[in-house]
């Protein structure tokens, strides 16, 4: 099949990509429970007398059905965590739009959105940060329900249930989070995000911190817990073996812009943007027979900076396969070169075989086999 | 190369039951120097409490014959009036004590409000407050104290008030700067997730986090405030003569200084309660900068 | 001692290399105790390693085992702590061995890397100015022209862009896989013939790591360097290592080949940490983890420390720790596994 040409007006490839979510929800009809289209968050920095804008998040739109987890990829600097705080609005985004359950989240009051904040919730990385430490376990899963106004007998029962979730136990509510290991900390954490019963879960790097004997455990308890309470989550993190464990859409991001999603089968085997590409032959695997059979892709050149951003297709200045038109034409998200509806591309180019050439460092890449 | 201490090399993997036992906040910065601090603080506290207990004379009144050199039966002498110096020391700190805590007690009460507002909101409403801190603190404090207790009269009660007024931009800066600290950590945002008001995240989070420096900074201040009320009195606007405070003690005794007992007495008094406070403060700041280190 | 291994690796880099047969690097029981509030931490308790020109050791392992702390020990980086036993480069015992003499070792023949550029490197001096001072502080008769043009030389050769240039900017300046390529560049730069790299990549991102362990792989065929990997990260050991040392609350609880060590792990705790990784090319639910937390050197239990988190253990397990034993191709410290059937 040919390749779908993208050469359209901005209104046509908003639809474009409109309907390549609305697409990826083609199996049900139910209404996605989070919708995010075209967020941007820019942050203004003074450097030495001049104003900078970082342009942090460029653009951003996603789905996420019930009971789905989106998994938001990607390296330092390509603007996952501030998606993901923009979602929620812990950061203000500056312009876009984000709606949970149909009501639109960014137009909500400040007493509004604190009563919206009941669904959804995040899990943070660093568990010894995110917990007061001068707050008992206790006090810290007692607390979102006290903020909403529950009666201290709904709190006392809740946070055994909390306590029955994580698998903690009892003789752990009055102490303090110092006295715990980094794996219980997240427990704590998930139990903290969970206890006014959200349904959407939004996950900040939750196991990166933690000892990897640990994280296999809190995985599983993150799966567990989607299984048992129906949660939608959205995964962001930099690790894409864990995501591949319970992610069920992926978004692999770059410079503060999606560059491919689909489902994560089709983003694992079959990847089609170059630097999806290069990202997943960059992850080791923990077995010496196939990592010497792997082809791997070493990009060259530097992440460009957000606050000057490259014209055109952001990655241009680090791919391969990049010619004139990328750096004059932004690419958008959609389907292309035979993939399915639900998996969109950004790039002028896509492909899943590769004859790179040898190129010099300044922006090339070597191909290994 | 550097060399590595042993607290990064070993790691953290799971809790240390030593600091399990830390969390149960025994005092352990109550040893040498800041617990003689506080016992001097407290025998201090004690003598003025009960005082007529430690002395049979009148502060007020002559006792004896004027100018009398220390003995047996009069600790410190008597001053140029015949009333006995070291009574009078002692009385001297049930004026000193109570302003040096008042004072201080309210330039932390308006400091603090001050300071959490302006870093809580920052803005313009950090901008105006920061920019009276500024103006009050360009003032040398004495200065200020001395122009604004001049203004209101002369008197112990309005040199409290110019002292408070002087002395509460110190708390303002130092607070603002630890809520702004404060504001940024990790924790904060978990309370704005879990859907805290702004008022309950400064009042439950904020606050309790950021009262450390102030604690310290006040416990050093006291003998800073003493020192200034005698300053004050000193130059005659404080309080009011006969009343025994240490600063015009000091004065009347340096009218005079070959009875060296008459300014020595409440300088020494002033001396022993300004380096217990001291110890005690400096204590204190180094037990907060390892609770805040250890994890 | 039992369990230092001593086998050359067969088929090995080293073996092109020629002099396979000893040892750059011999360590030998060592043991590193800390002072502390409650007594005194164990926290190496005996480690011996052998390291051959020219290959790639990995020792892995996670917070608590001892990895990075045995390594620092060696070279004479830990305040404070009681080191014995010994650690032998060319046979000069590194232990104790006096400081003048340990410098010019230090940094010229056995060199180490760390996991945090940002903060290894001193903020306020240049690149080139801190590419000099590590080189001339070993090289006395290097001028500082001389040294500056082996300083852009060296950038070059870590696969920086615009060397001259990048000489003359400041770590912030740069990202953080360019900072540790100046790392690496001034770990080099005195032709080192062991270099230690304390988890040089855990704090980068994934395509720079890639970058990083390629730069250093070079490195090692083109110079004949012996590479000693401190990880915890069982991807990157299998992808650029020959040889691994698994370290466990503070012992060295398997080692081997890195094939083999893989295939067919010996210790439970080794079997654990493979089964319980996520894959990049397999989907499943990570069903295996470990229960329990990683022992730490504070609270190390009685016997095998592995045995409260082992699902292998028996009674004897509790009383004796045990030795380095033969498992198939690998060394393991374990009772139960390396039993020799009857």
């Amino acid at each position: 099949m040919s390749e779908v040409d993208s050469t359209a007006s901005d209104e046509a490839s908003d639809e474009a990509a409109d309907n390549a979510a609305d697409n990826a929800a083609a199996d049900t009809v139910v209404e996605p429970i989070l919708r995010v289209r075209n967020l941007v968050k820019e942050f203004r920095v003074r450097e030495l007398g001049r104003v900078a804008v970082v342009h942090a998040v460029s653009g951003v739109s996603l789905d996420v059905q019930p009971g789905e987890t989106m998994a938001l990829v990607g390296e330092s600097g390509c603007g996952k965590s501030t998606t993901g705080r923009c979602i929620l609005r812990l950061i203000e985004p500056t312009s876009g739009e984000v709606e949970f359950r149909g009501v639109d989240l960014l137009s909500l009051g400040a007493r509004d959105l604190r009563k919206a904040r009941r669904h959804m919730q995040i899990v943070f990385q660093d568990p010894q940060a995110s917990l007061h430490p001068r707050l008992t376990i206790r006090q810290l899963l007692s607390e979102p329900l006290e903020v909403h106004g529950e009666p201290p007998g709904v709190v006392r029962t809740r946070v055994d249930e909390l306590l029955g979730l994580v698998q903690l136990r009892a003789e752990h509510l009055d102490r303090y989070p110092h006295e715990f290991s980094g794996g219980q900390r997240q427990r704590v954490g998930i139990a903290r995000a969970l206890a006014i019963n959200p349904a959407l879960l939004v996950l900040d790097e939750p196991v990166s911190a933690l000892d990897v004997s640990i994280q296999a455990e809190i995985m599983r308890l993150l799966i567990d817990l989607r299984e048992r309470l129906g949660l939608s989550y959205v995964f962001i993190a930099h690790d894409l073996a864990v995501v591949r464990q319970l992610a069920d859409r992926v978004s692999v991001m770059y410079l503060g812009k999606i560059v491919e999603t689909g489902k994560a089968d089709e983003i694992y085997r079959a990847p089609q943007h170059p630097y999806t590409r290069a990202l997943l032959s960059a992850v080791p695997i923990p077995d010496p027979t196939v990592e010497r059979q792997r082809k791997r892709i070493v990009l060259g050149g530097e992440l460009p900076s957000p606050i000057d951003p490259p014209s055109g297709c952001r990655f241009r200045t680090r791919c391969w396969r990049a010619e004139a038109r990328c750096a004059t034409e932004e690419p958008a998200l959609i389907p292309r070169n035979g993939s399915s509806p639900s998996h969109a591309i950004a790039c002028h180019f896509p492909g899943d075989d590769d004859r790179a050439v040898l190129v010099d460092a300044e922006h090339g890449v070597q191909v290994e086999s | 190369m550097t060399a590595i201490d042993a607290t990064h090399a070993i790691g953290d993997a799971a809790p240390d039951p030593q600091v399990r036992r830390r969390a149960r906040r025994r005092p352990q910065w109550l040893r040498g120097p800041a617990l003689i601090g506080l016992i001097v603080i407290a025998l201090w506290v004690i003598v003025a409490l009960t005082l007529p207990l430690w002395t049979p004379h009148d502060p007020l009144d002559a006792v004896a014959a004027r100018r009398l050199e220390p003995s047996a039966s009069h600790w410190m002498g008597t001053d140029a009036l015949g009333r006995d110096v070291f009574t009078r020391t002692l009385w001297g700190a049930r004026t000193s004590l109570p302003i040096a805590a008042i004072v201080i007690a309210s330039a932390v009460l308006v400091g603090t409000i001050i300071g959490a507002l302006a870093g809580f909101f920052g803005g313009w409403l950090d901008a105006v407050l920061m920019r009276l801190v500024d103006i009050t603190m360009a003032f040398p404090p004495i200065l200020l104290a001395m122009a604004i207790t001049a203004s209101l009269g002369p008197g112990i009660g309005n040199a409290l008030i110019a002292m408070v007024l002087v002395w509460w931009p110190i708390y303002a800066r130092l607070l603002r700067a630890q809520v702004i600290a404060v504001r940024q950590r990790d924790f904060i945002e978990s309370a704005w997730a879990i859907g805290a008001s702004r008022w309950l995240i400064l009042r439950r989070y904020i606050l309790p986090m950021s009262y450390t420096p102030i604690l310290v900074n006040a416990t050093m201040d006291f003998g800073q405030v003493v020192l200034l009320t005698a300053s004050l009195s000193f130059i005659g606007l404080g309080a009011r003569p006969p009343s025994p405070e240490w600063g015009s003690m000091i004065t009347e005794g340096s009218l005079n200084l070959y009875d060296w007992w008459t300014a020595a007495s409440p300088g020494i008094a002033i001396v022993t309660v300004v380096l217990a406070f001291n110890f005690v403060g400096d204590a204190l700041r180094d037990s907060f900068d390892i609770k805040e280190t250890v994890r | 001692m039992n369990g230092s291994v001593n086998e050359p690796l067969t088929g090995s880099l080293s073996d092109a290399a020629g002099d396979h047969r000893t040892p750059i690097l011999e360590i030998e029981d060592l043991r590193v105790t800390f002072p502390s509030s409650s007594g005194p931490v164990p926290a190496v308790r005996g480690v011996s390693l052998d390291v051959y020109p020219g290959e790639a050791v990995a020792v892995v392992g996670e917070s608590g085992s001892g990895k990075s702390v045995t390594m620092l020990a060696l070279l004479g980086l830990l305040r404070n702590a009681t080191v014995t036993g010994s650690a032998r480069y060319r046979g000069t015992n590194l232990i104790g061995l006096d400081p003048a003499t340990l410098r010019t070792i230090r940094g010229a023949k056995v060199s180490m890397i760390f996991q945090d550029p940002m903060t290894s490197l001193n903020p306020v001096l240049t690149i080139g100015k801190q590419l000099s001072m590590v080189m001339r502080s070993h090289q006395p008769d290097l001028s500082k022209s001389a040294a500056r043009l082996r300083a852009i030389e060296l950038l070059e050769q870590v696969a920086i862009s615009q060397p001259a240039r990048r000489c003359d900017s400041y770590p912030h300046e740069l990202s953080g896989g360019m900072r540790q390529r100046v790392m690496i560049a001034m770990a080099i730069s005195n032709y080192p013939e062991v270099l230690i790299a304390d988890e040089p990549t855990t704090a980068l991102d994934v395509t720079v790591q890639a970058q990083i362990m390629e730069l250093l792989s070079d490195l090692r065929v083109q110079r004949n360097l012996a590479l000693i990997l401190i990880t915890h990260d069982l991807g990157v050991v299998a992808g650029a290592t020959d040889r691994v040392a698994v370290m466990y609350a503070g012992k060295v609880v398997e080692t081997g080949a890195v094939d083999p060590l893989f295939e067919d792990p010996g210790h439970p705790y080794t079997r654990g940490l493979l089964e319980c990784l996520p894959r990049l090319d397999v989907r499943h639910e990570v069903q295996a983890s470990i229960p329990g937390i990683p022992a730490t050197p504070q609270s190390l239990p009685p016997g095998c420390p592995f045995a409260p988190r082992c699902k292998h253990v028996e009674p004897a397990c509790l009383e004796v720790e045990p030795v380095l034993a033969p498992h198939g191709a690998t060394m393991a410290a374990c009772s139960v596994m390396t039993r020799v059937p009857s």
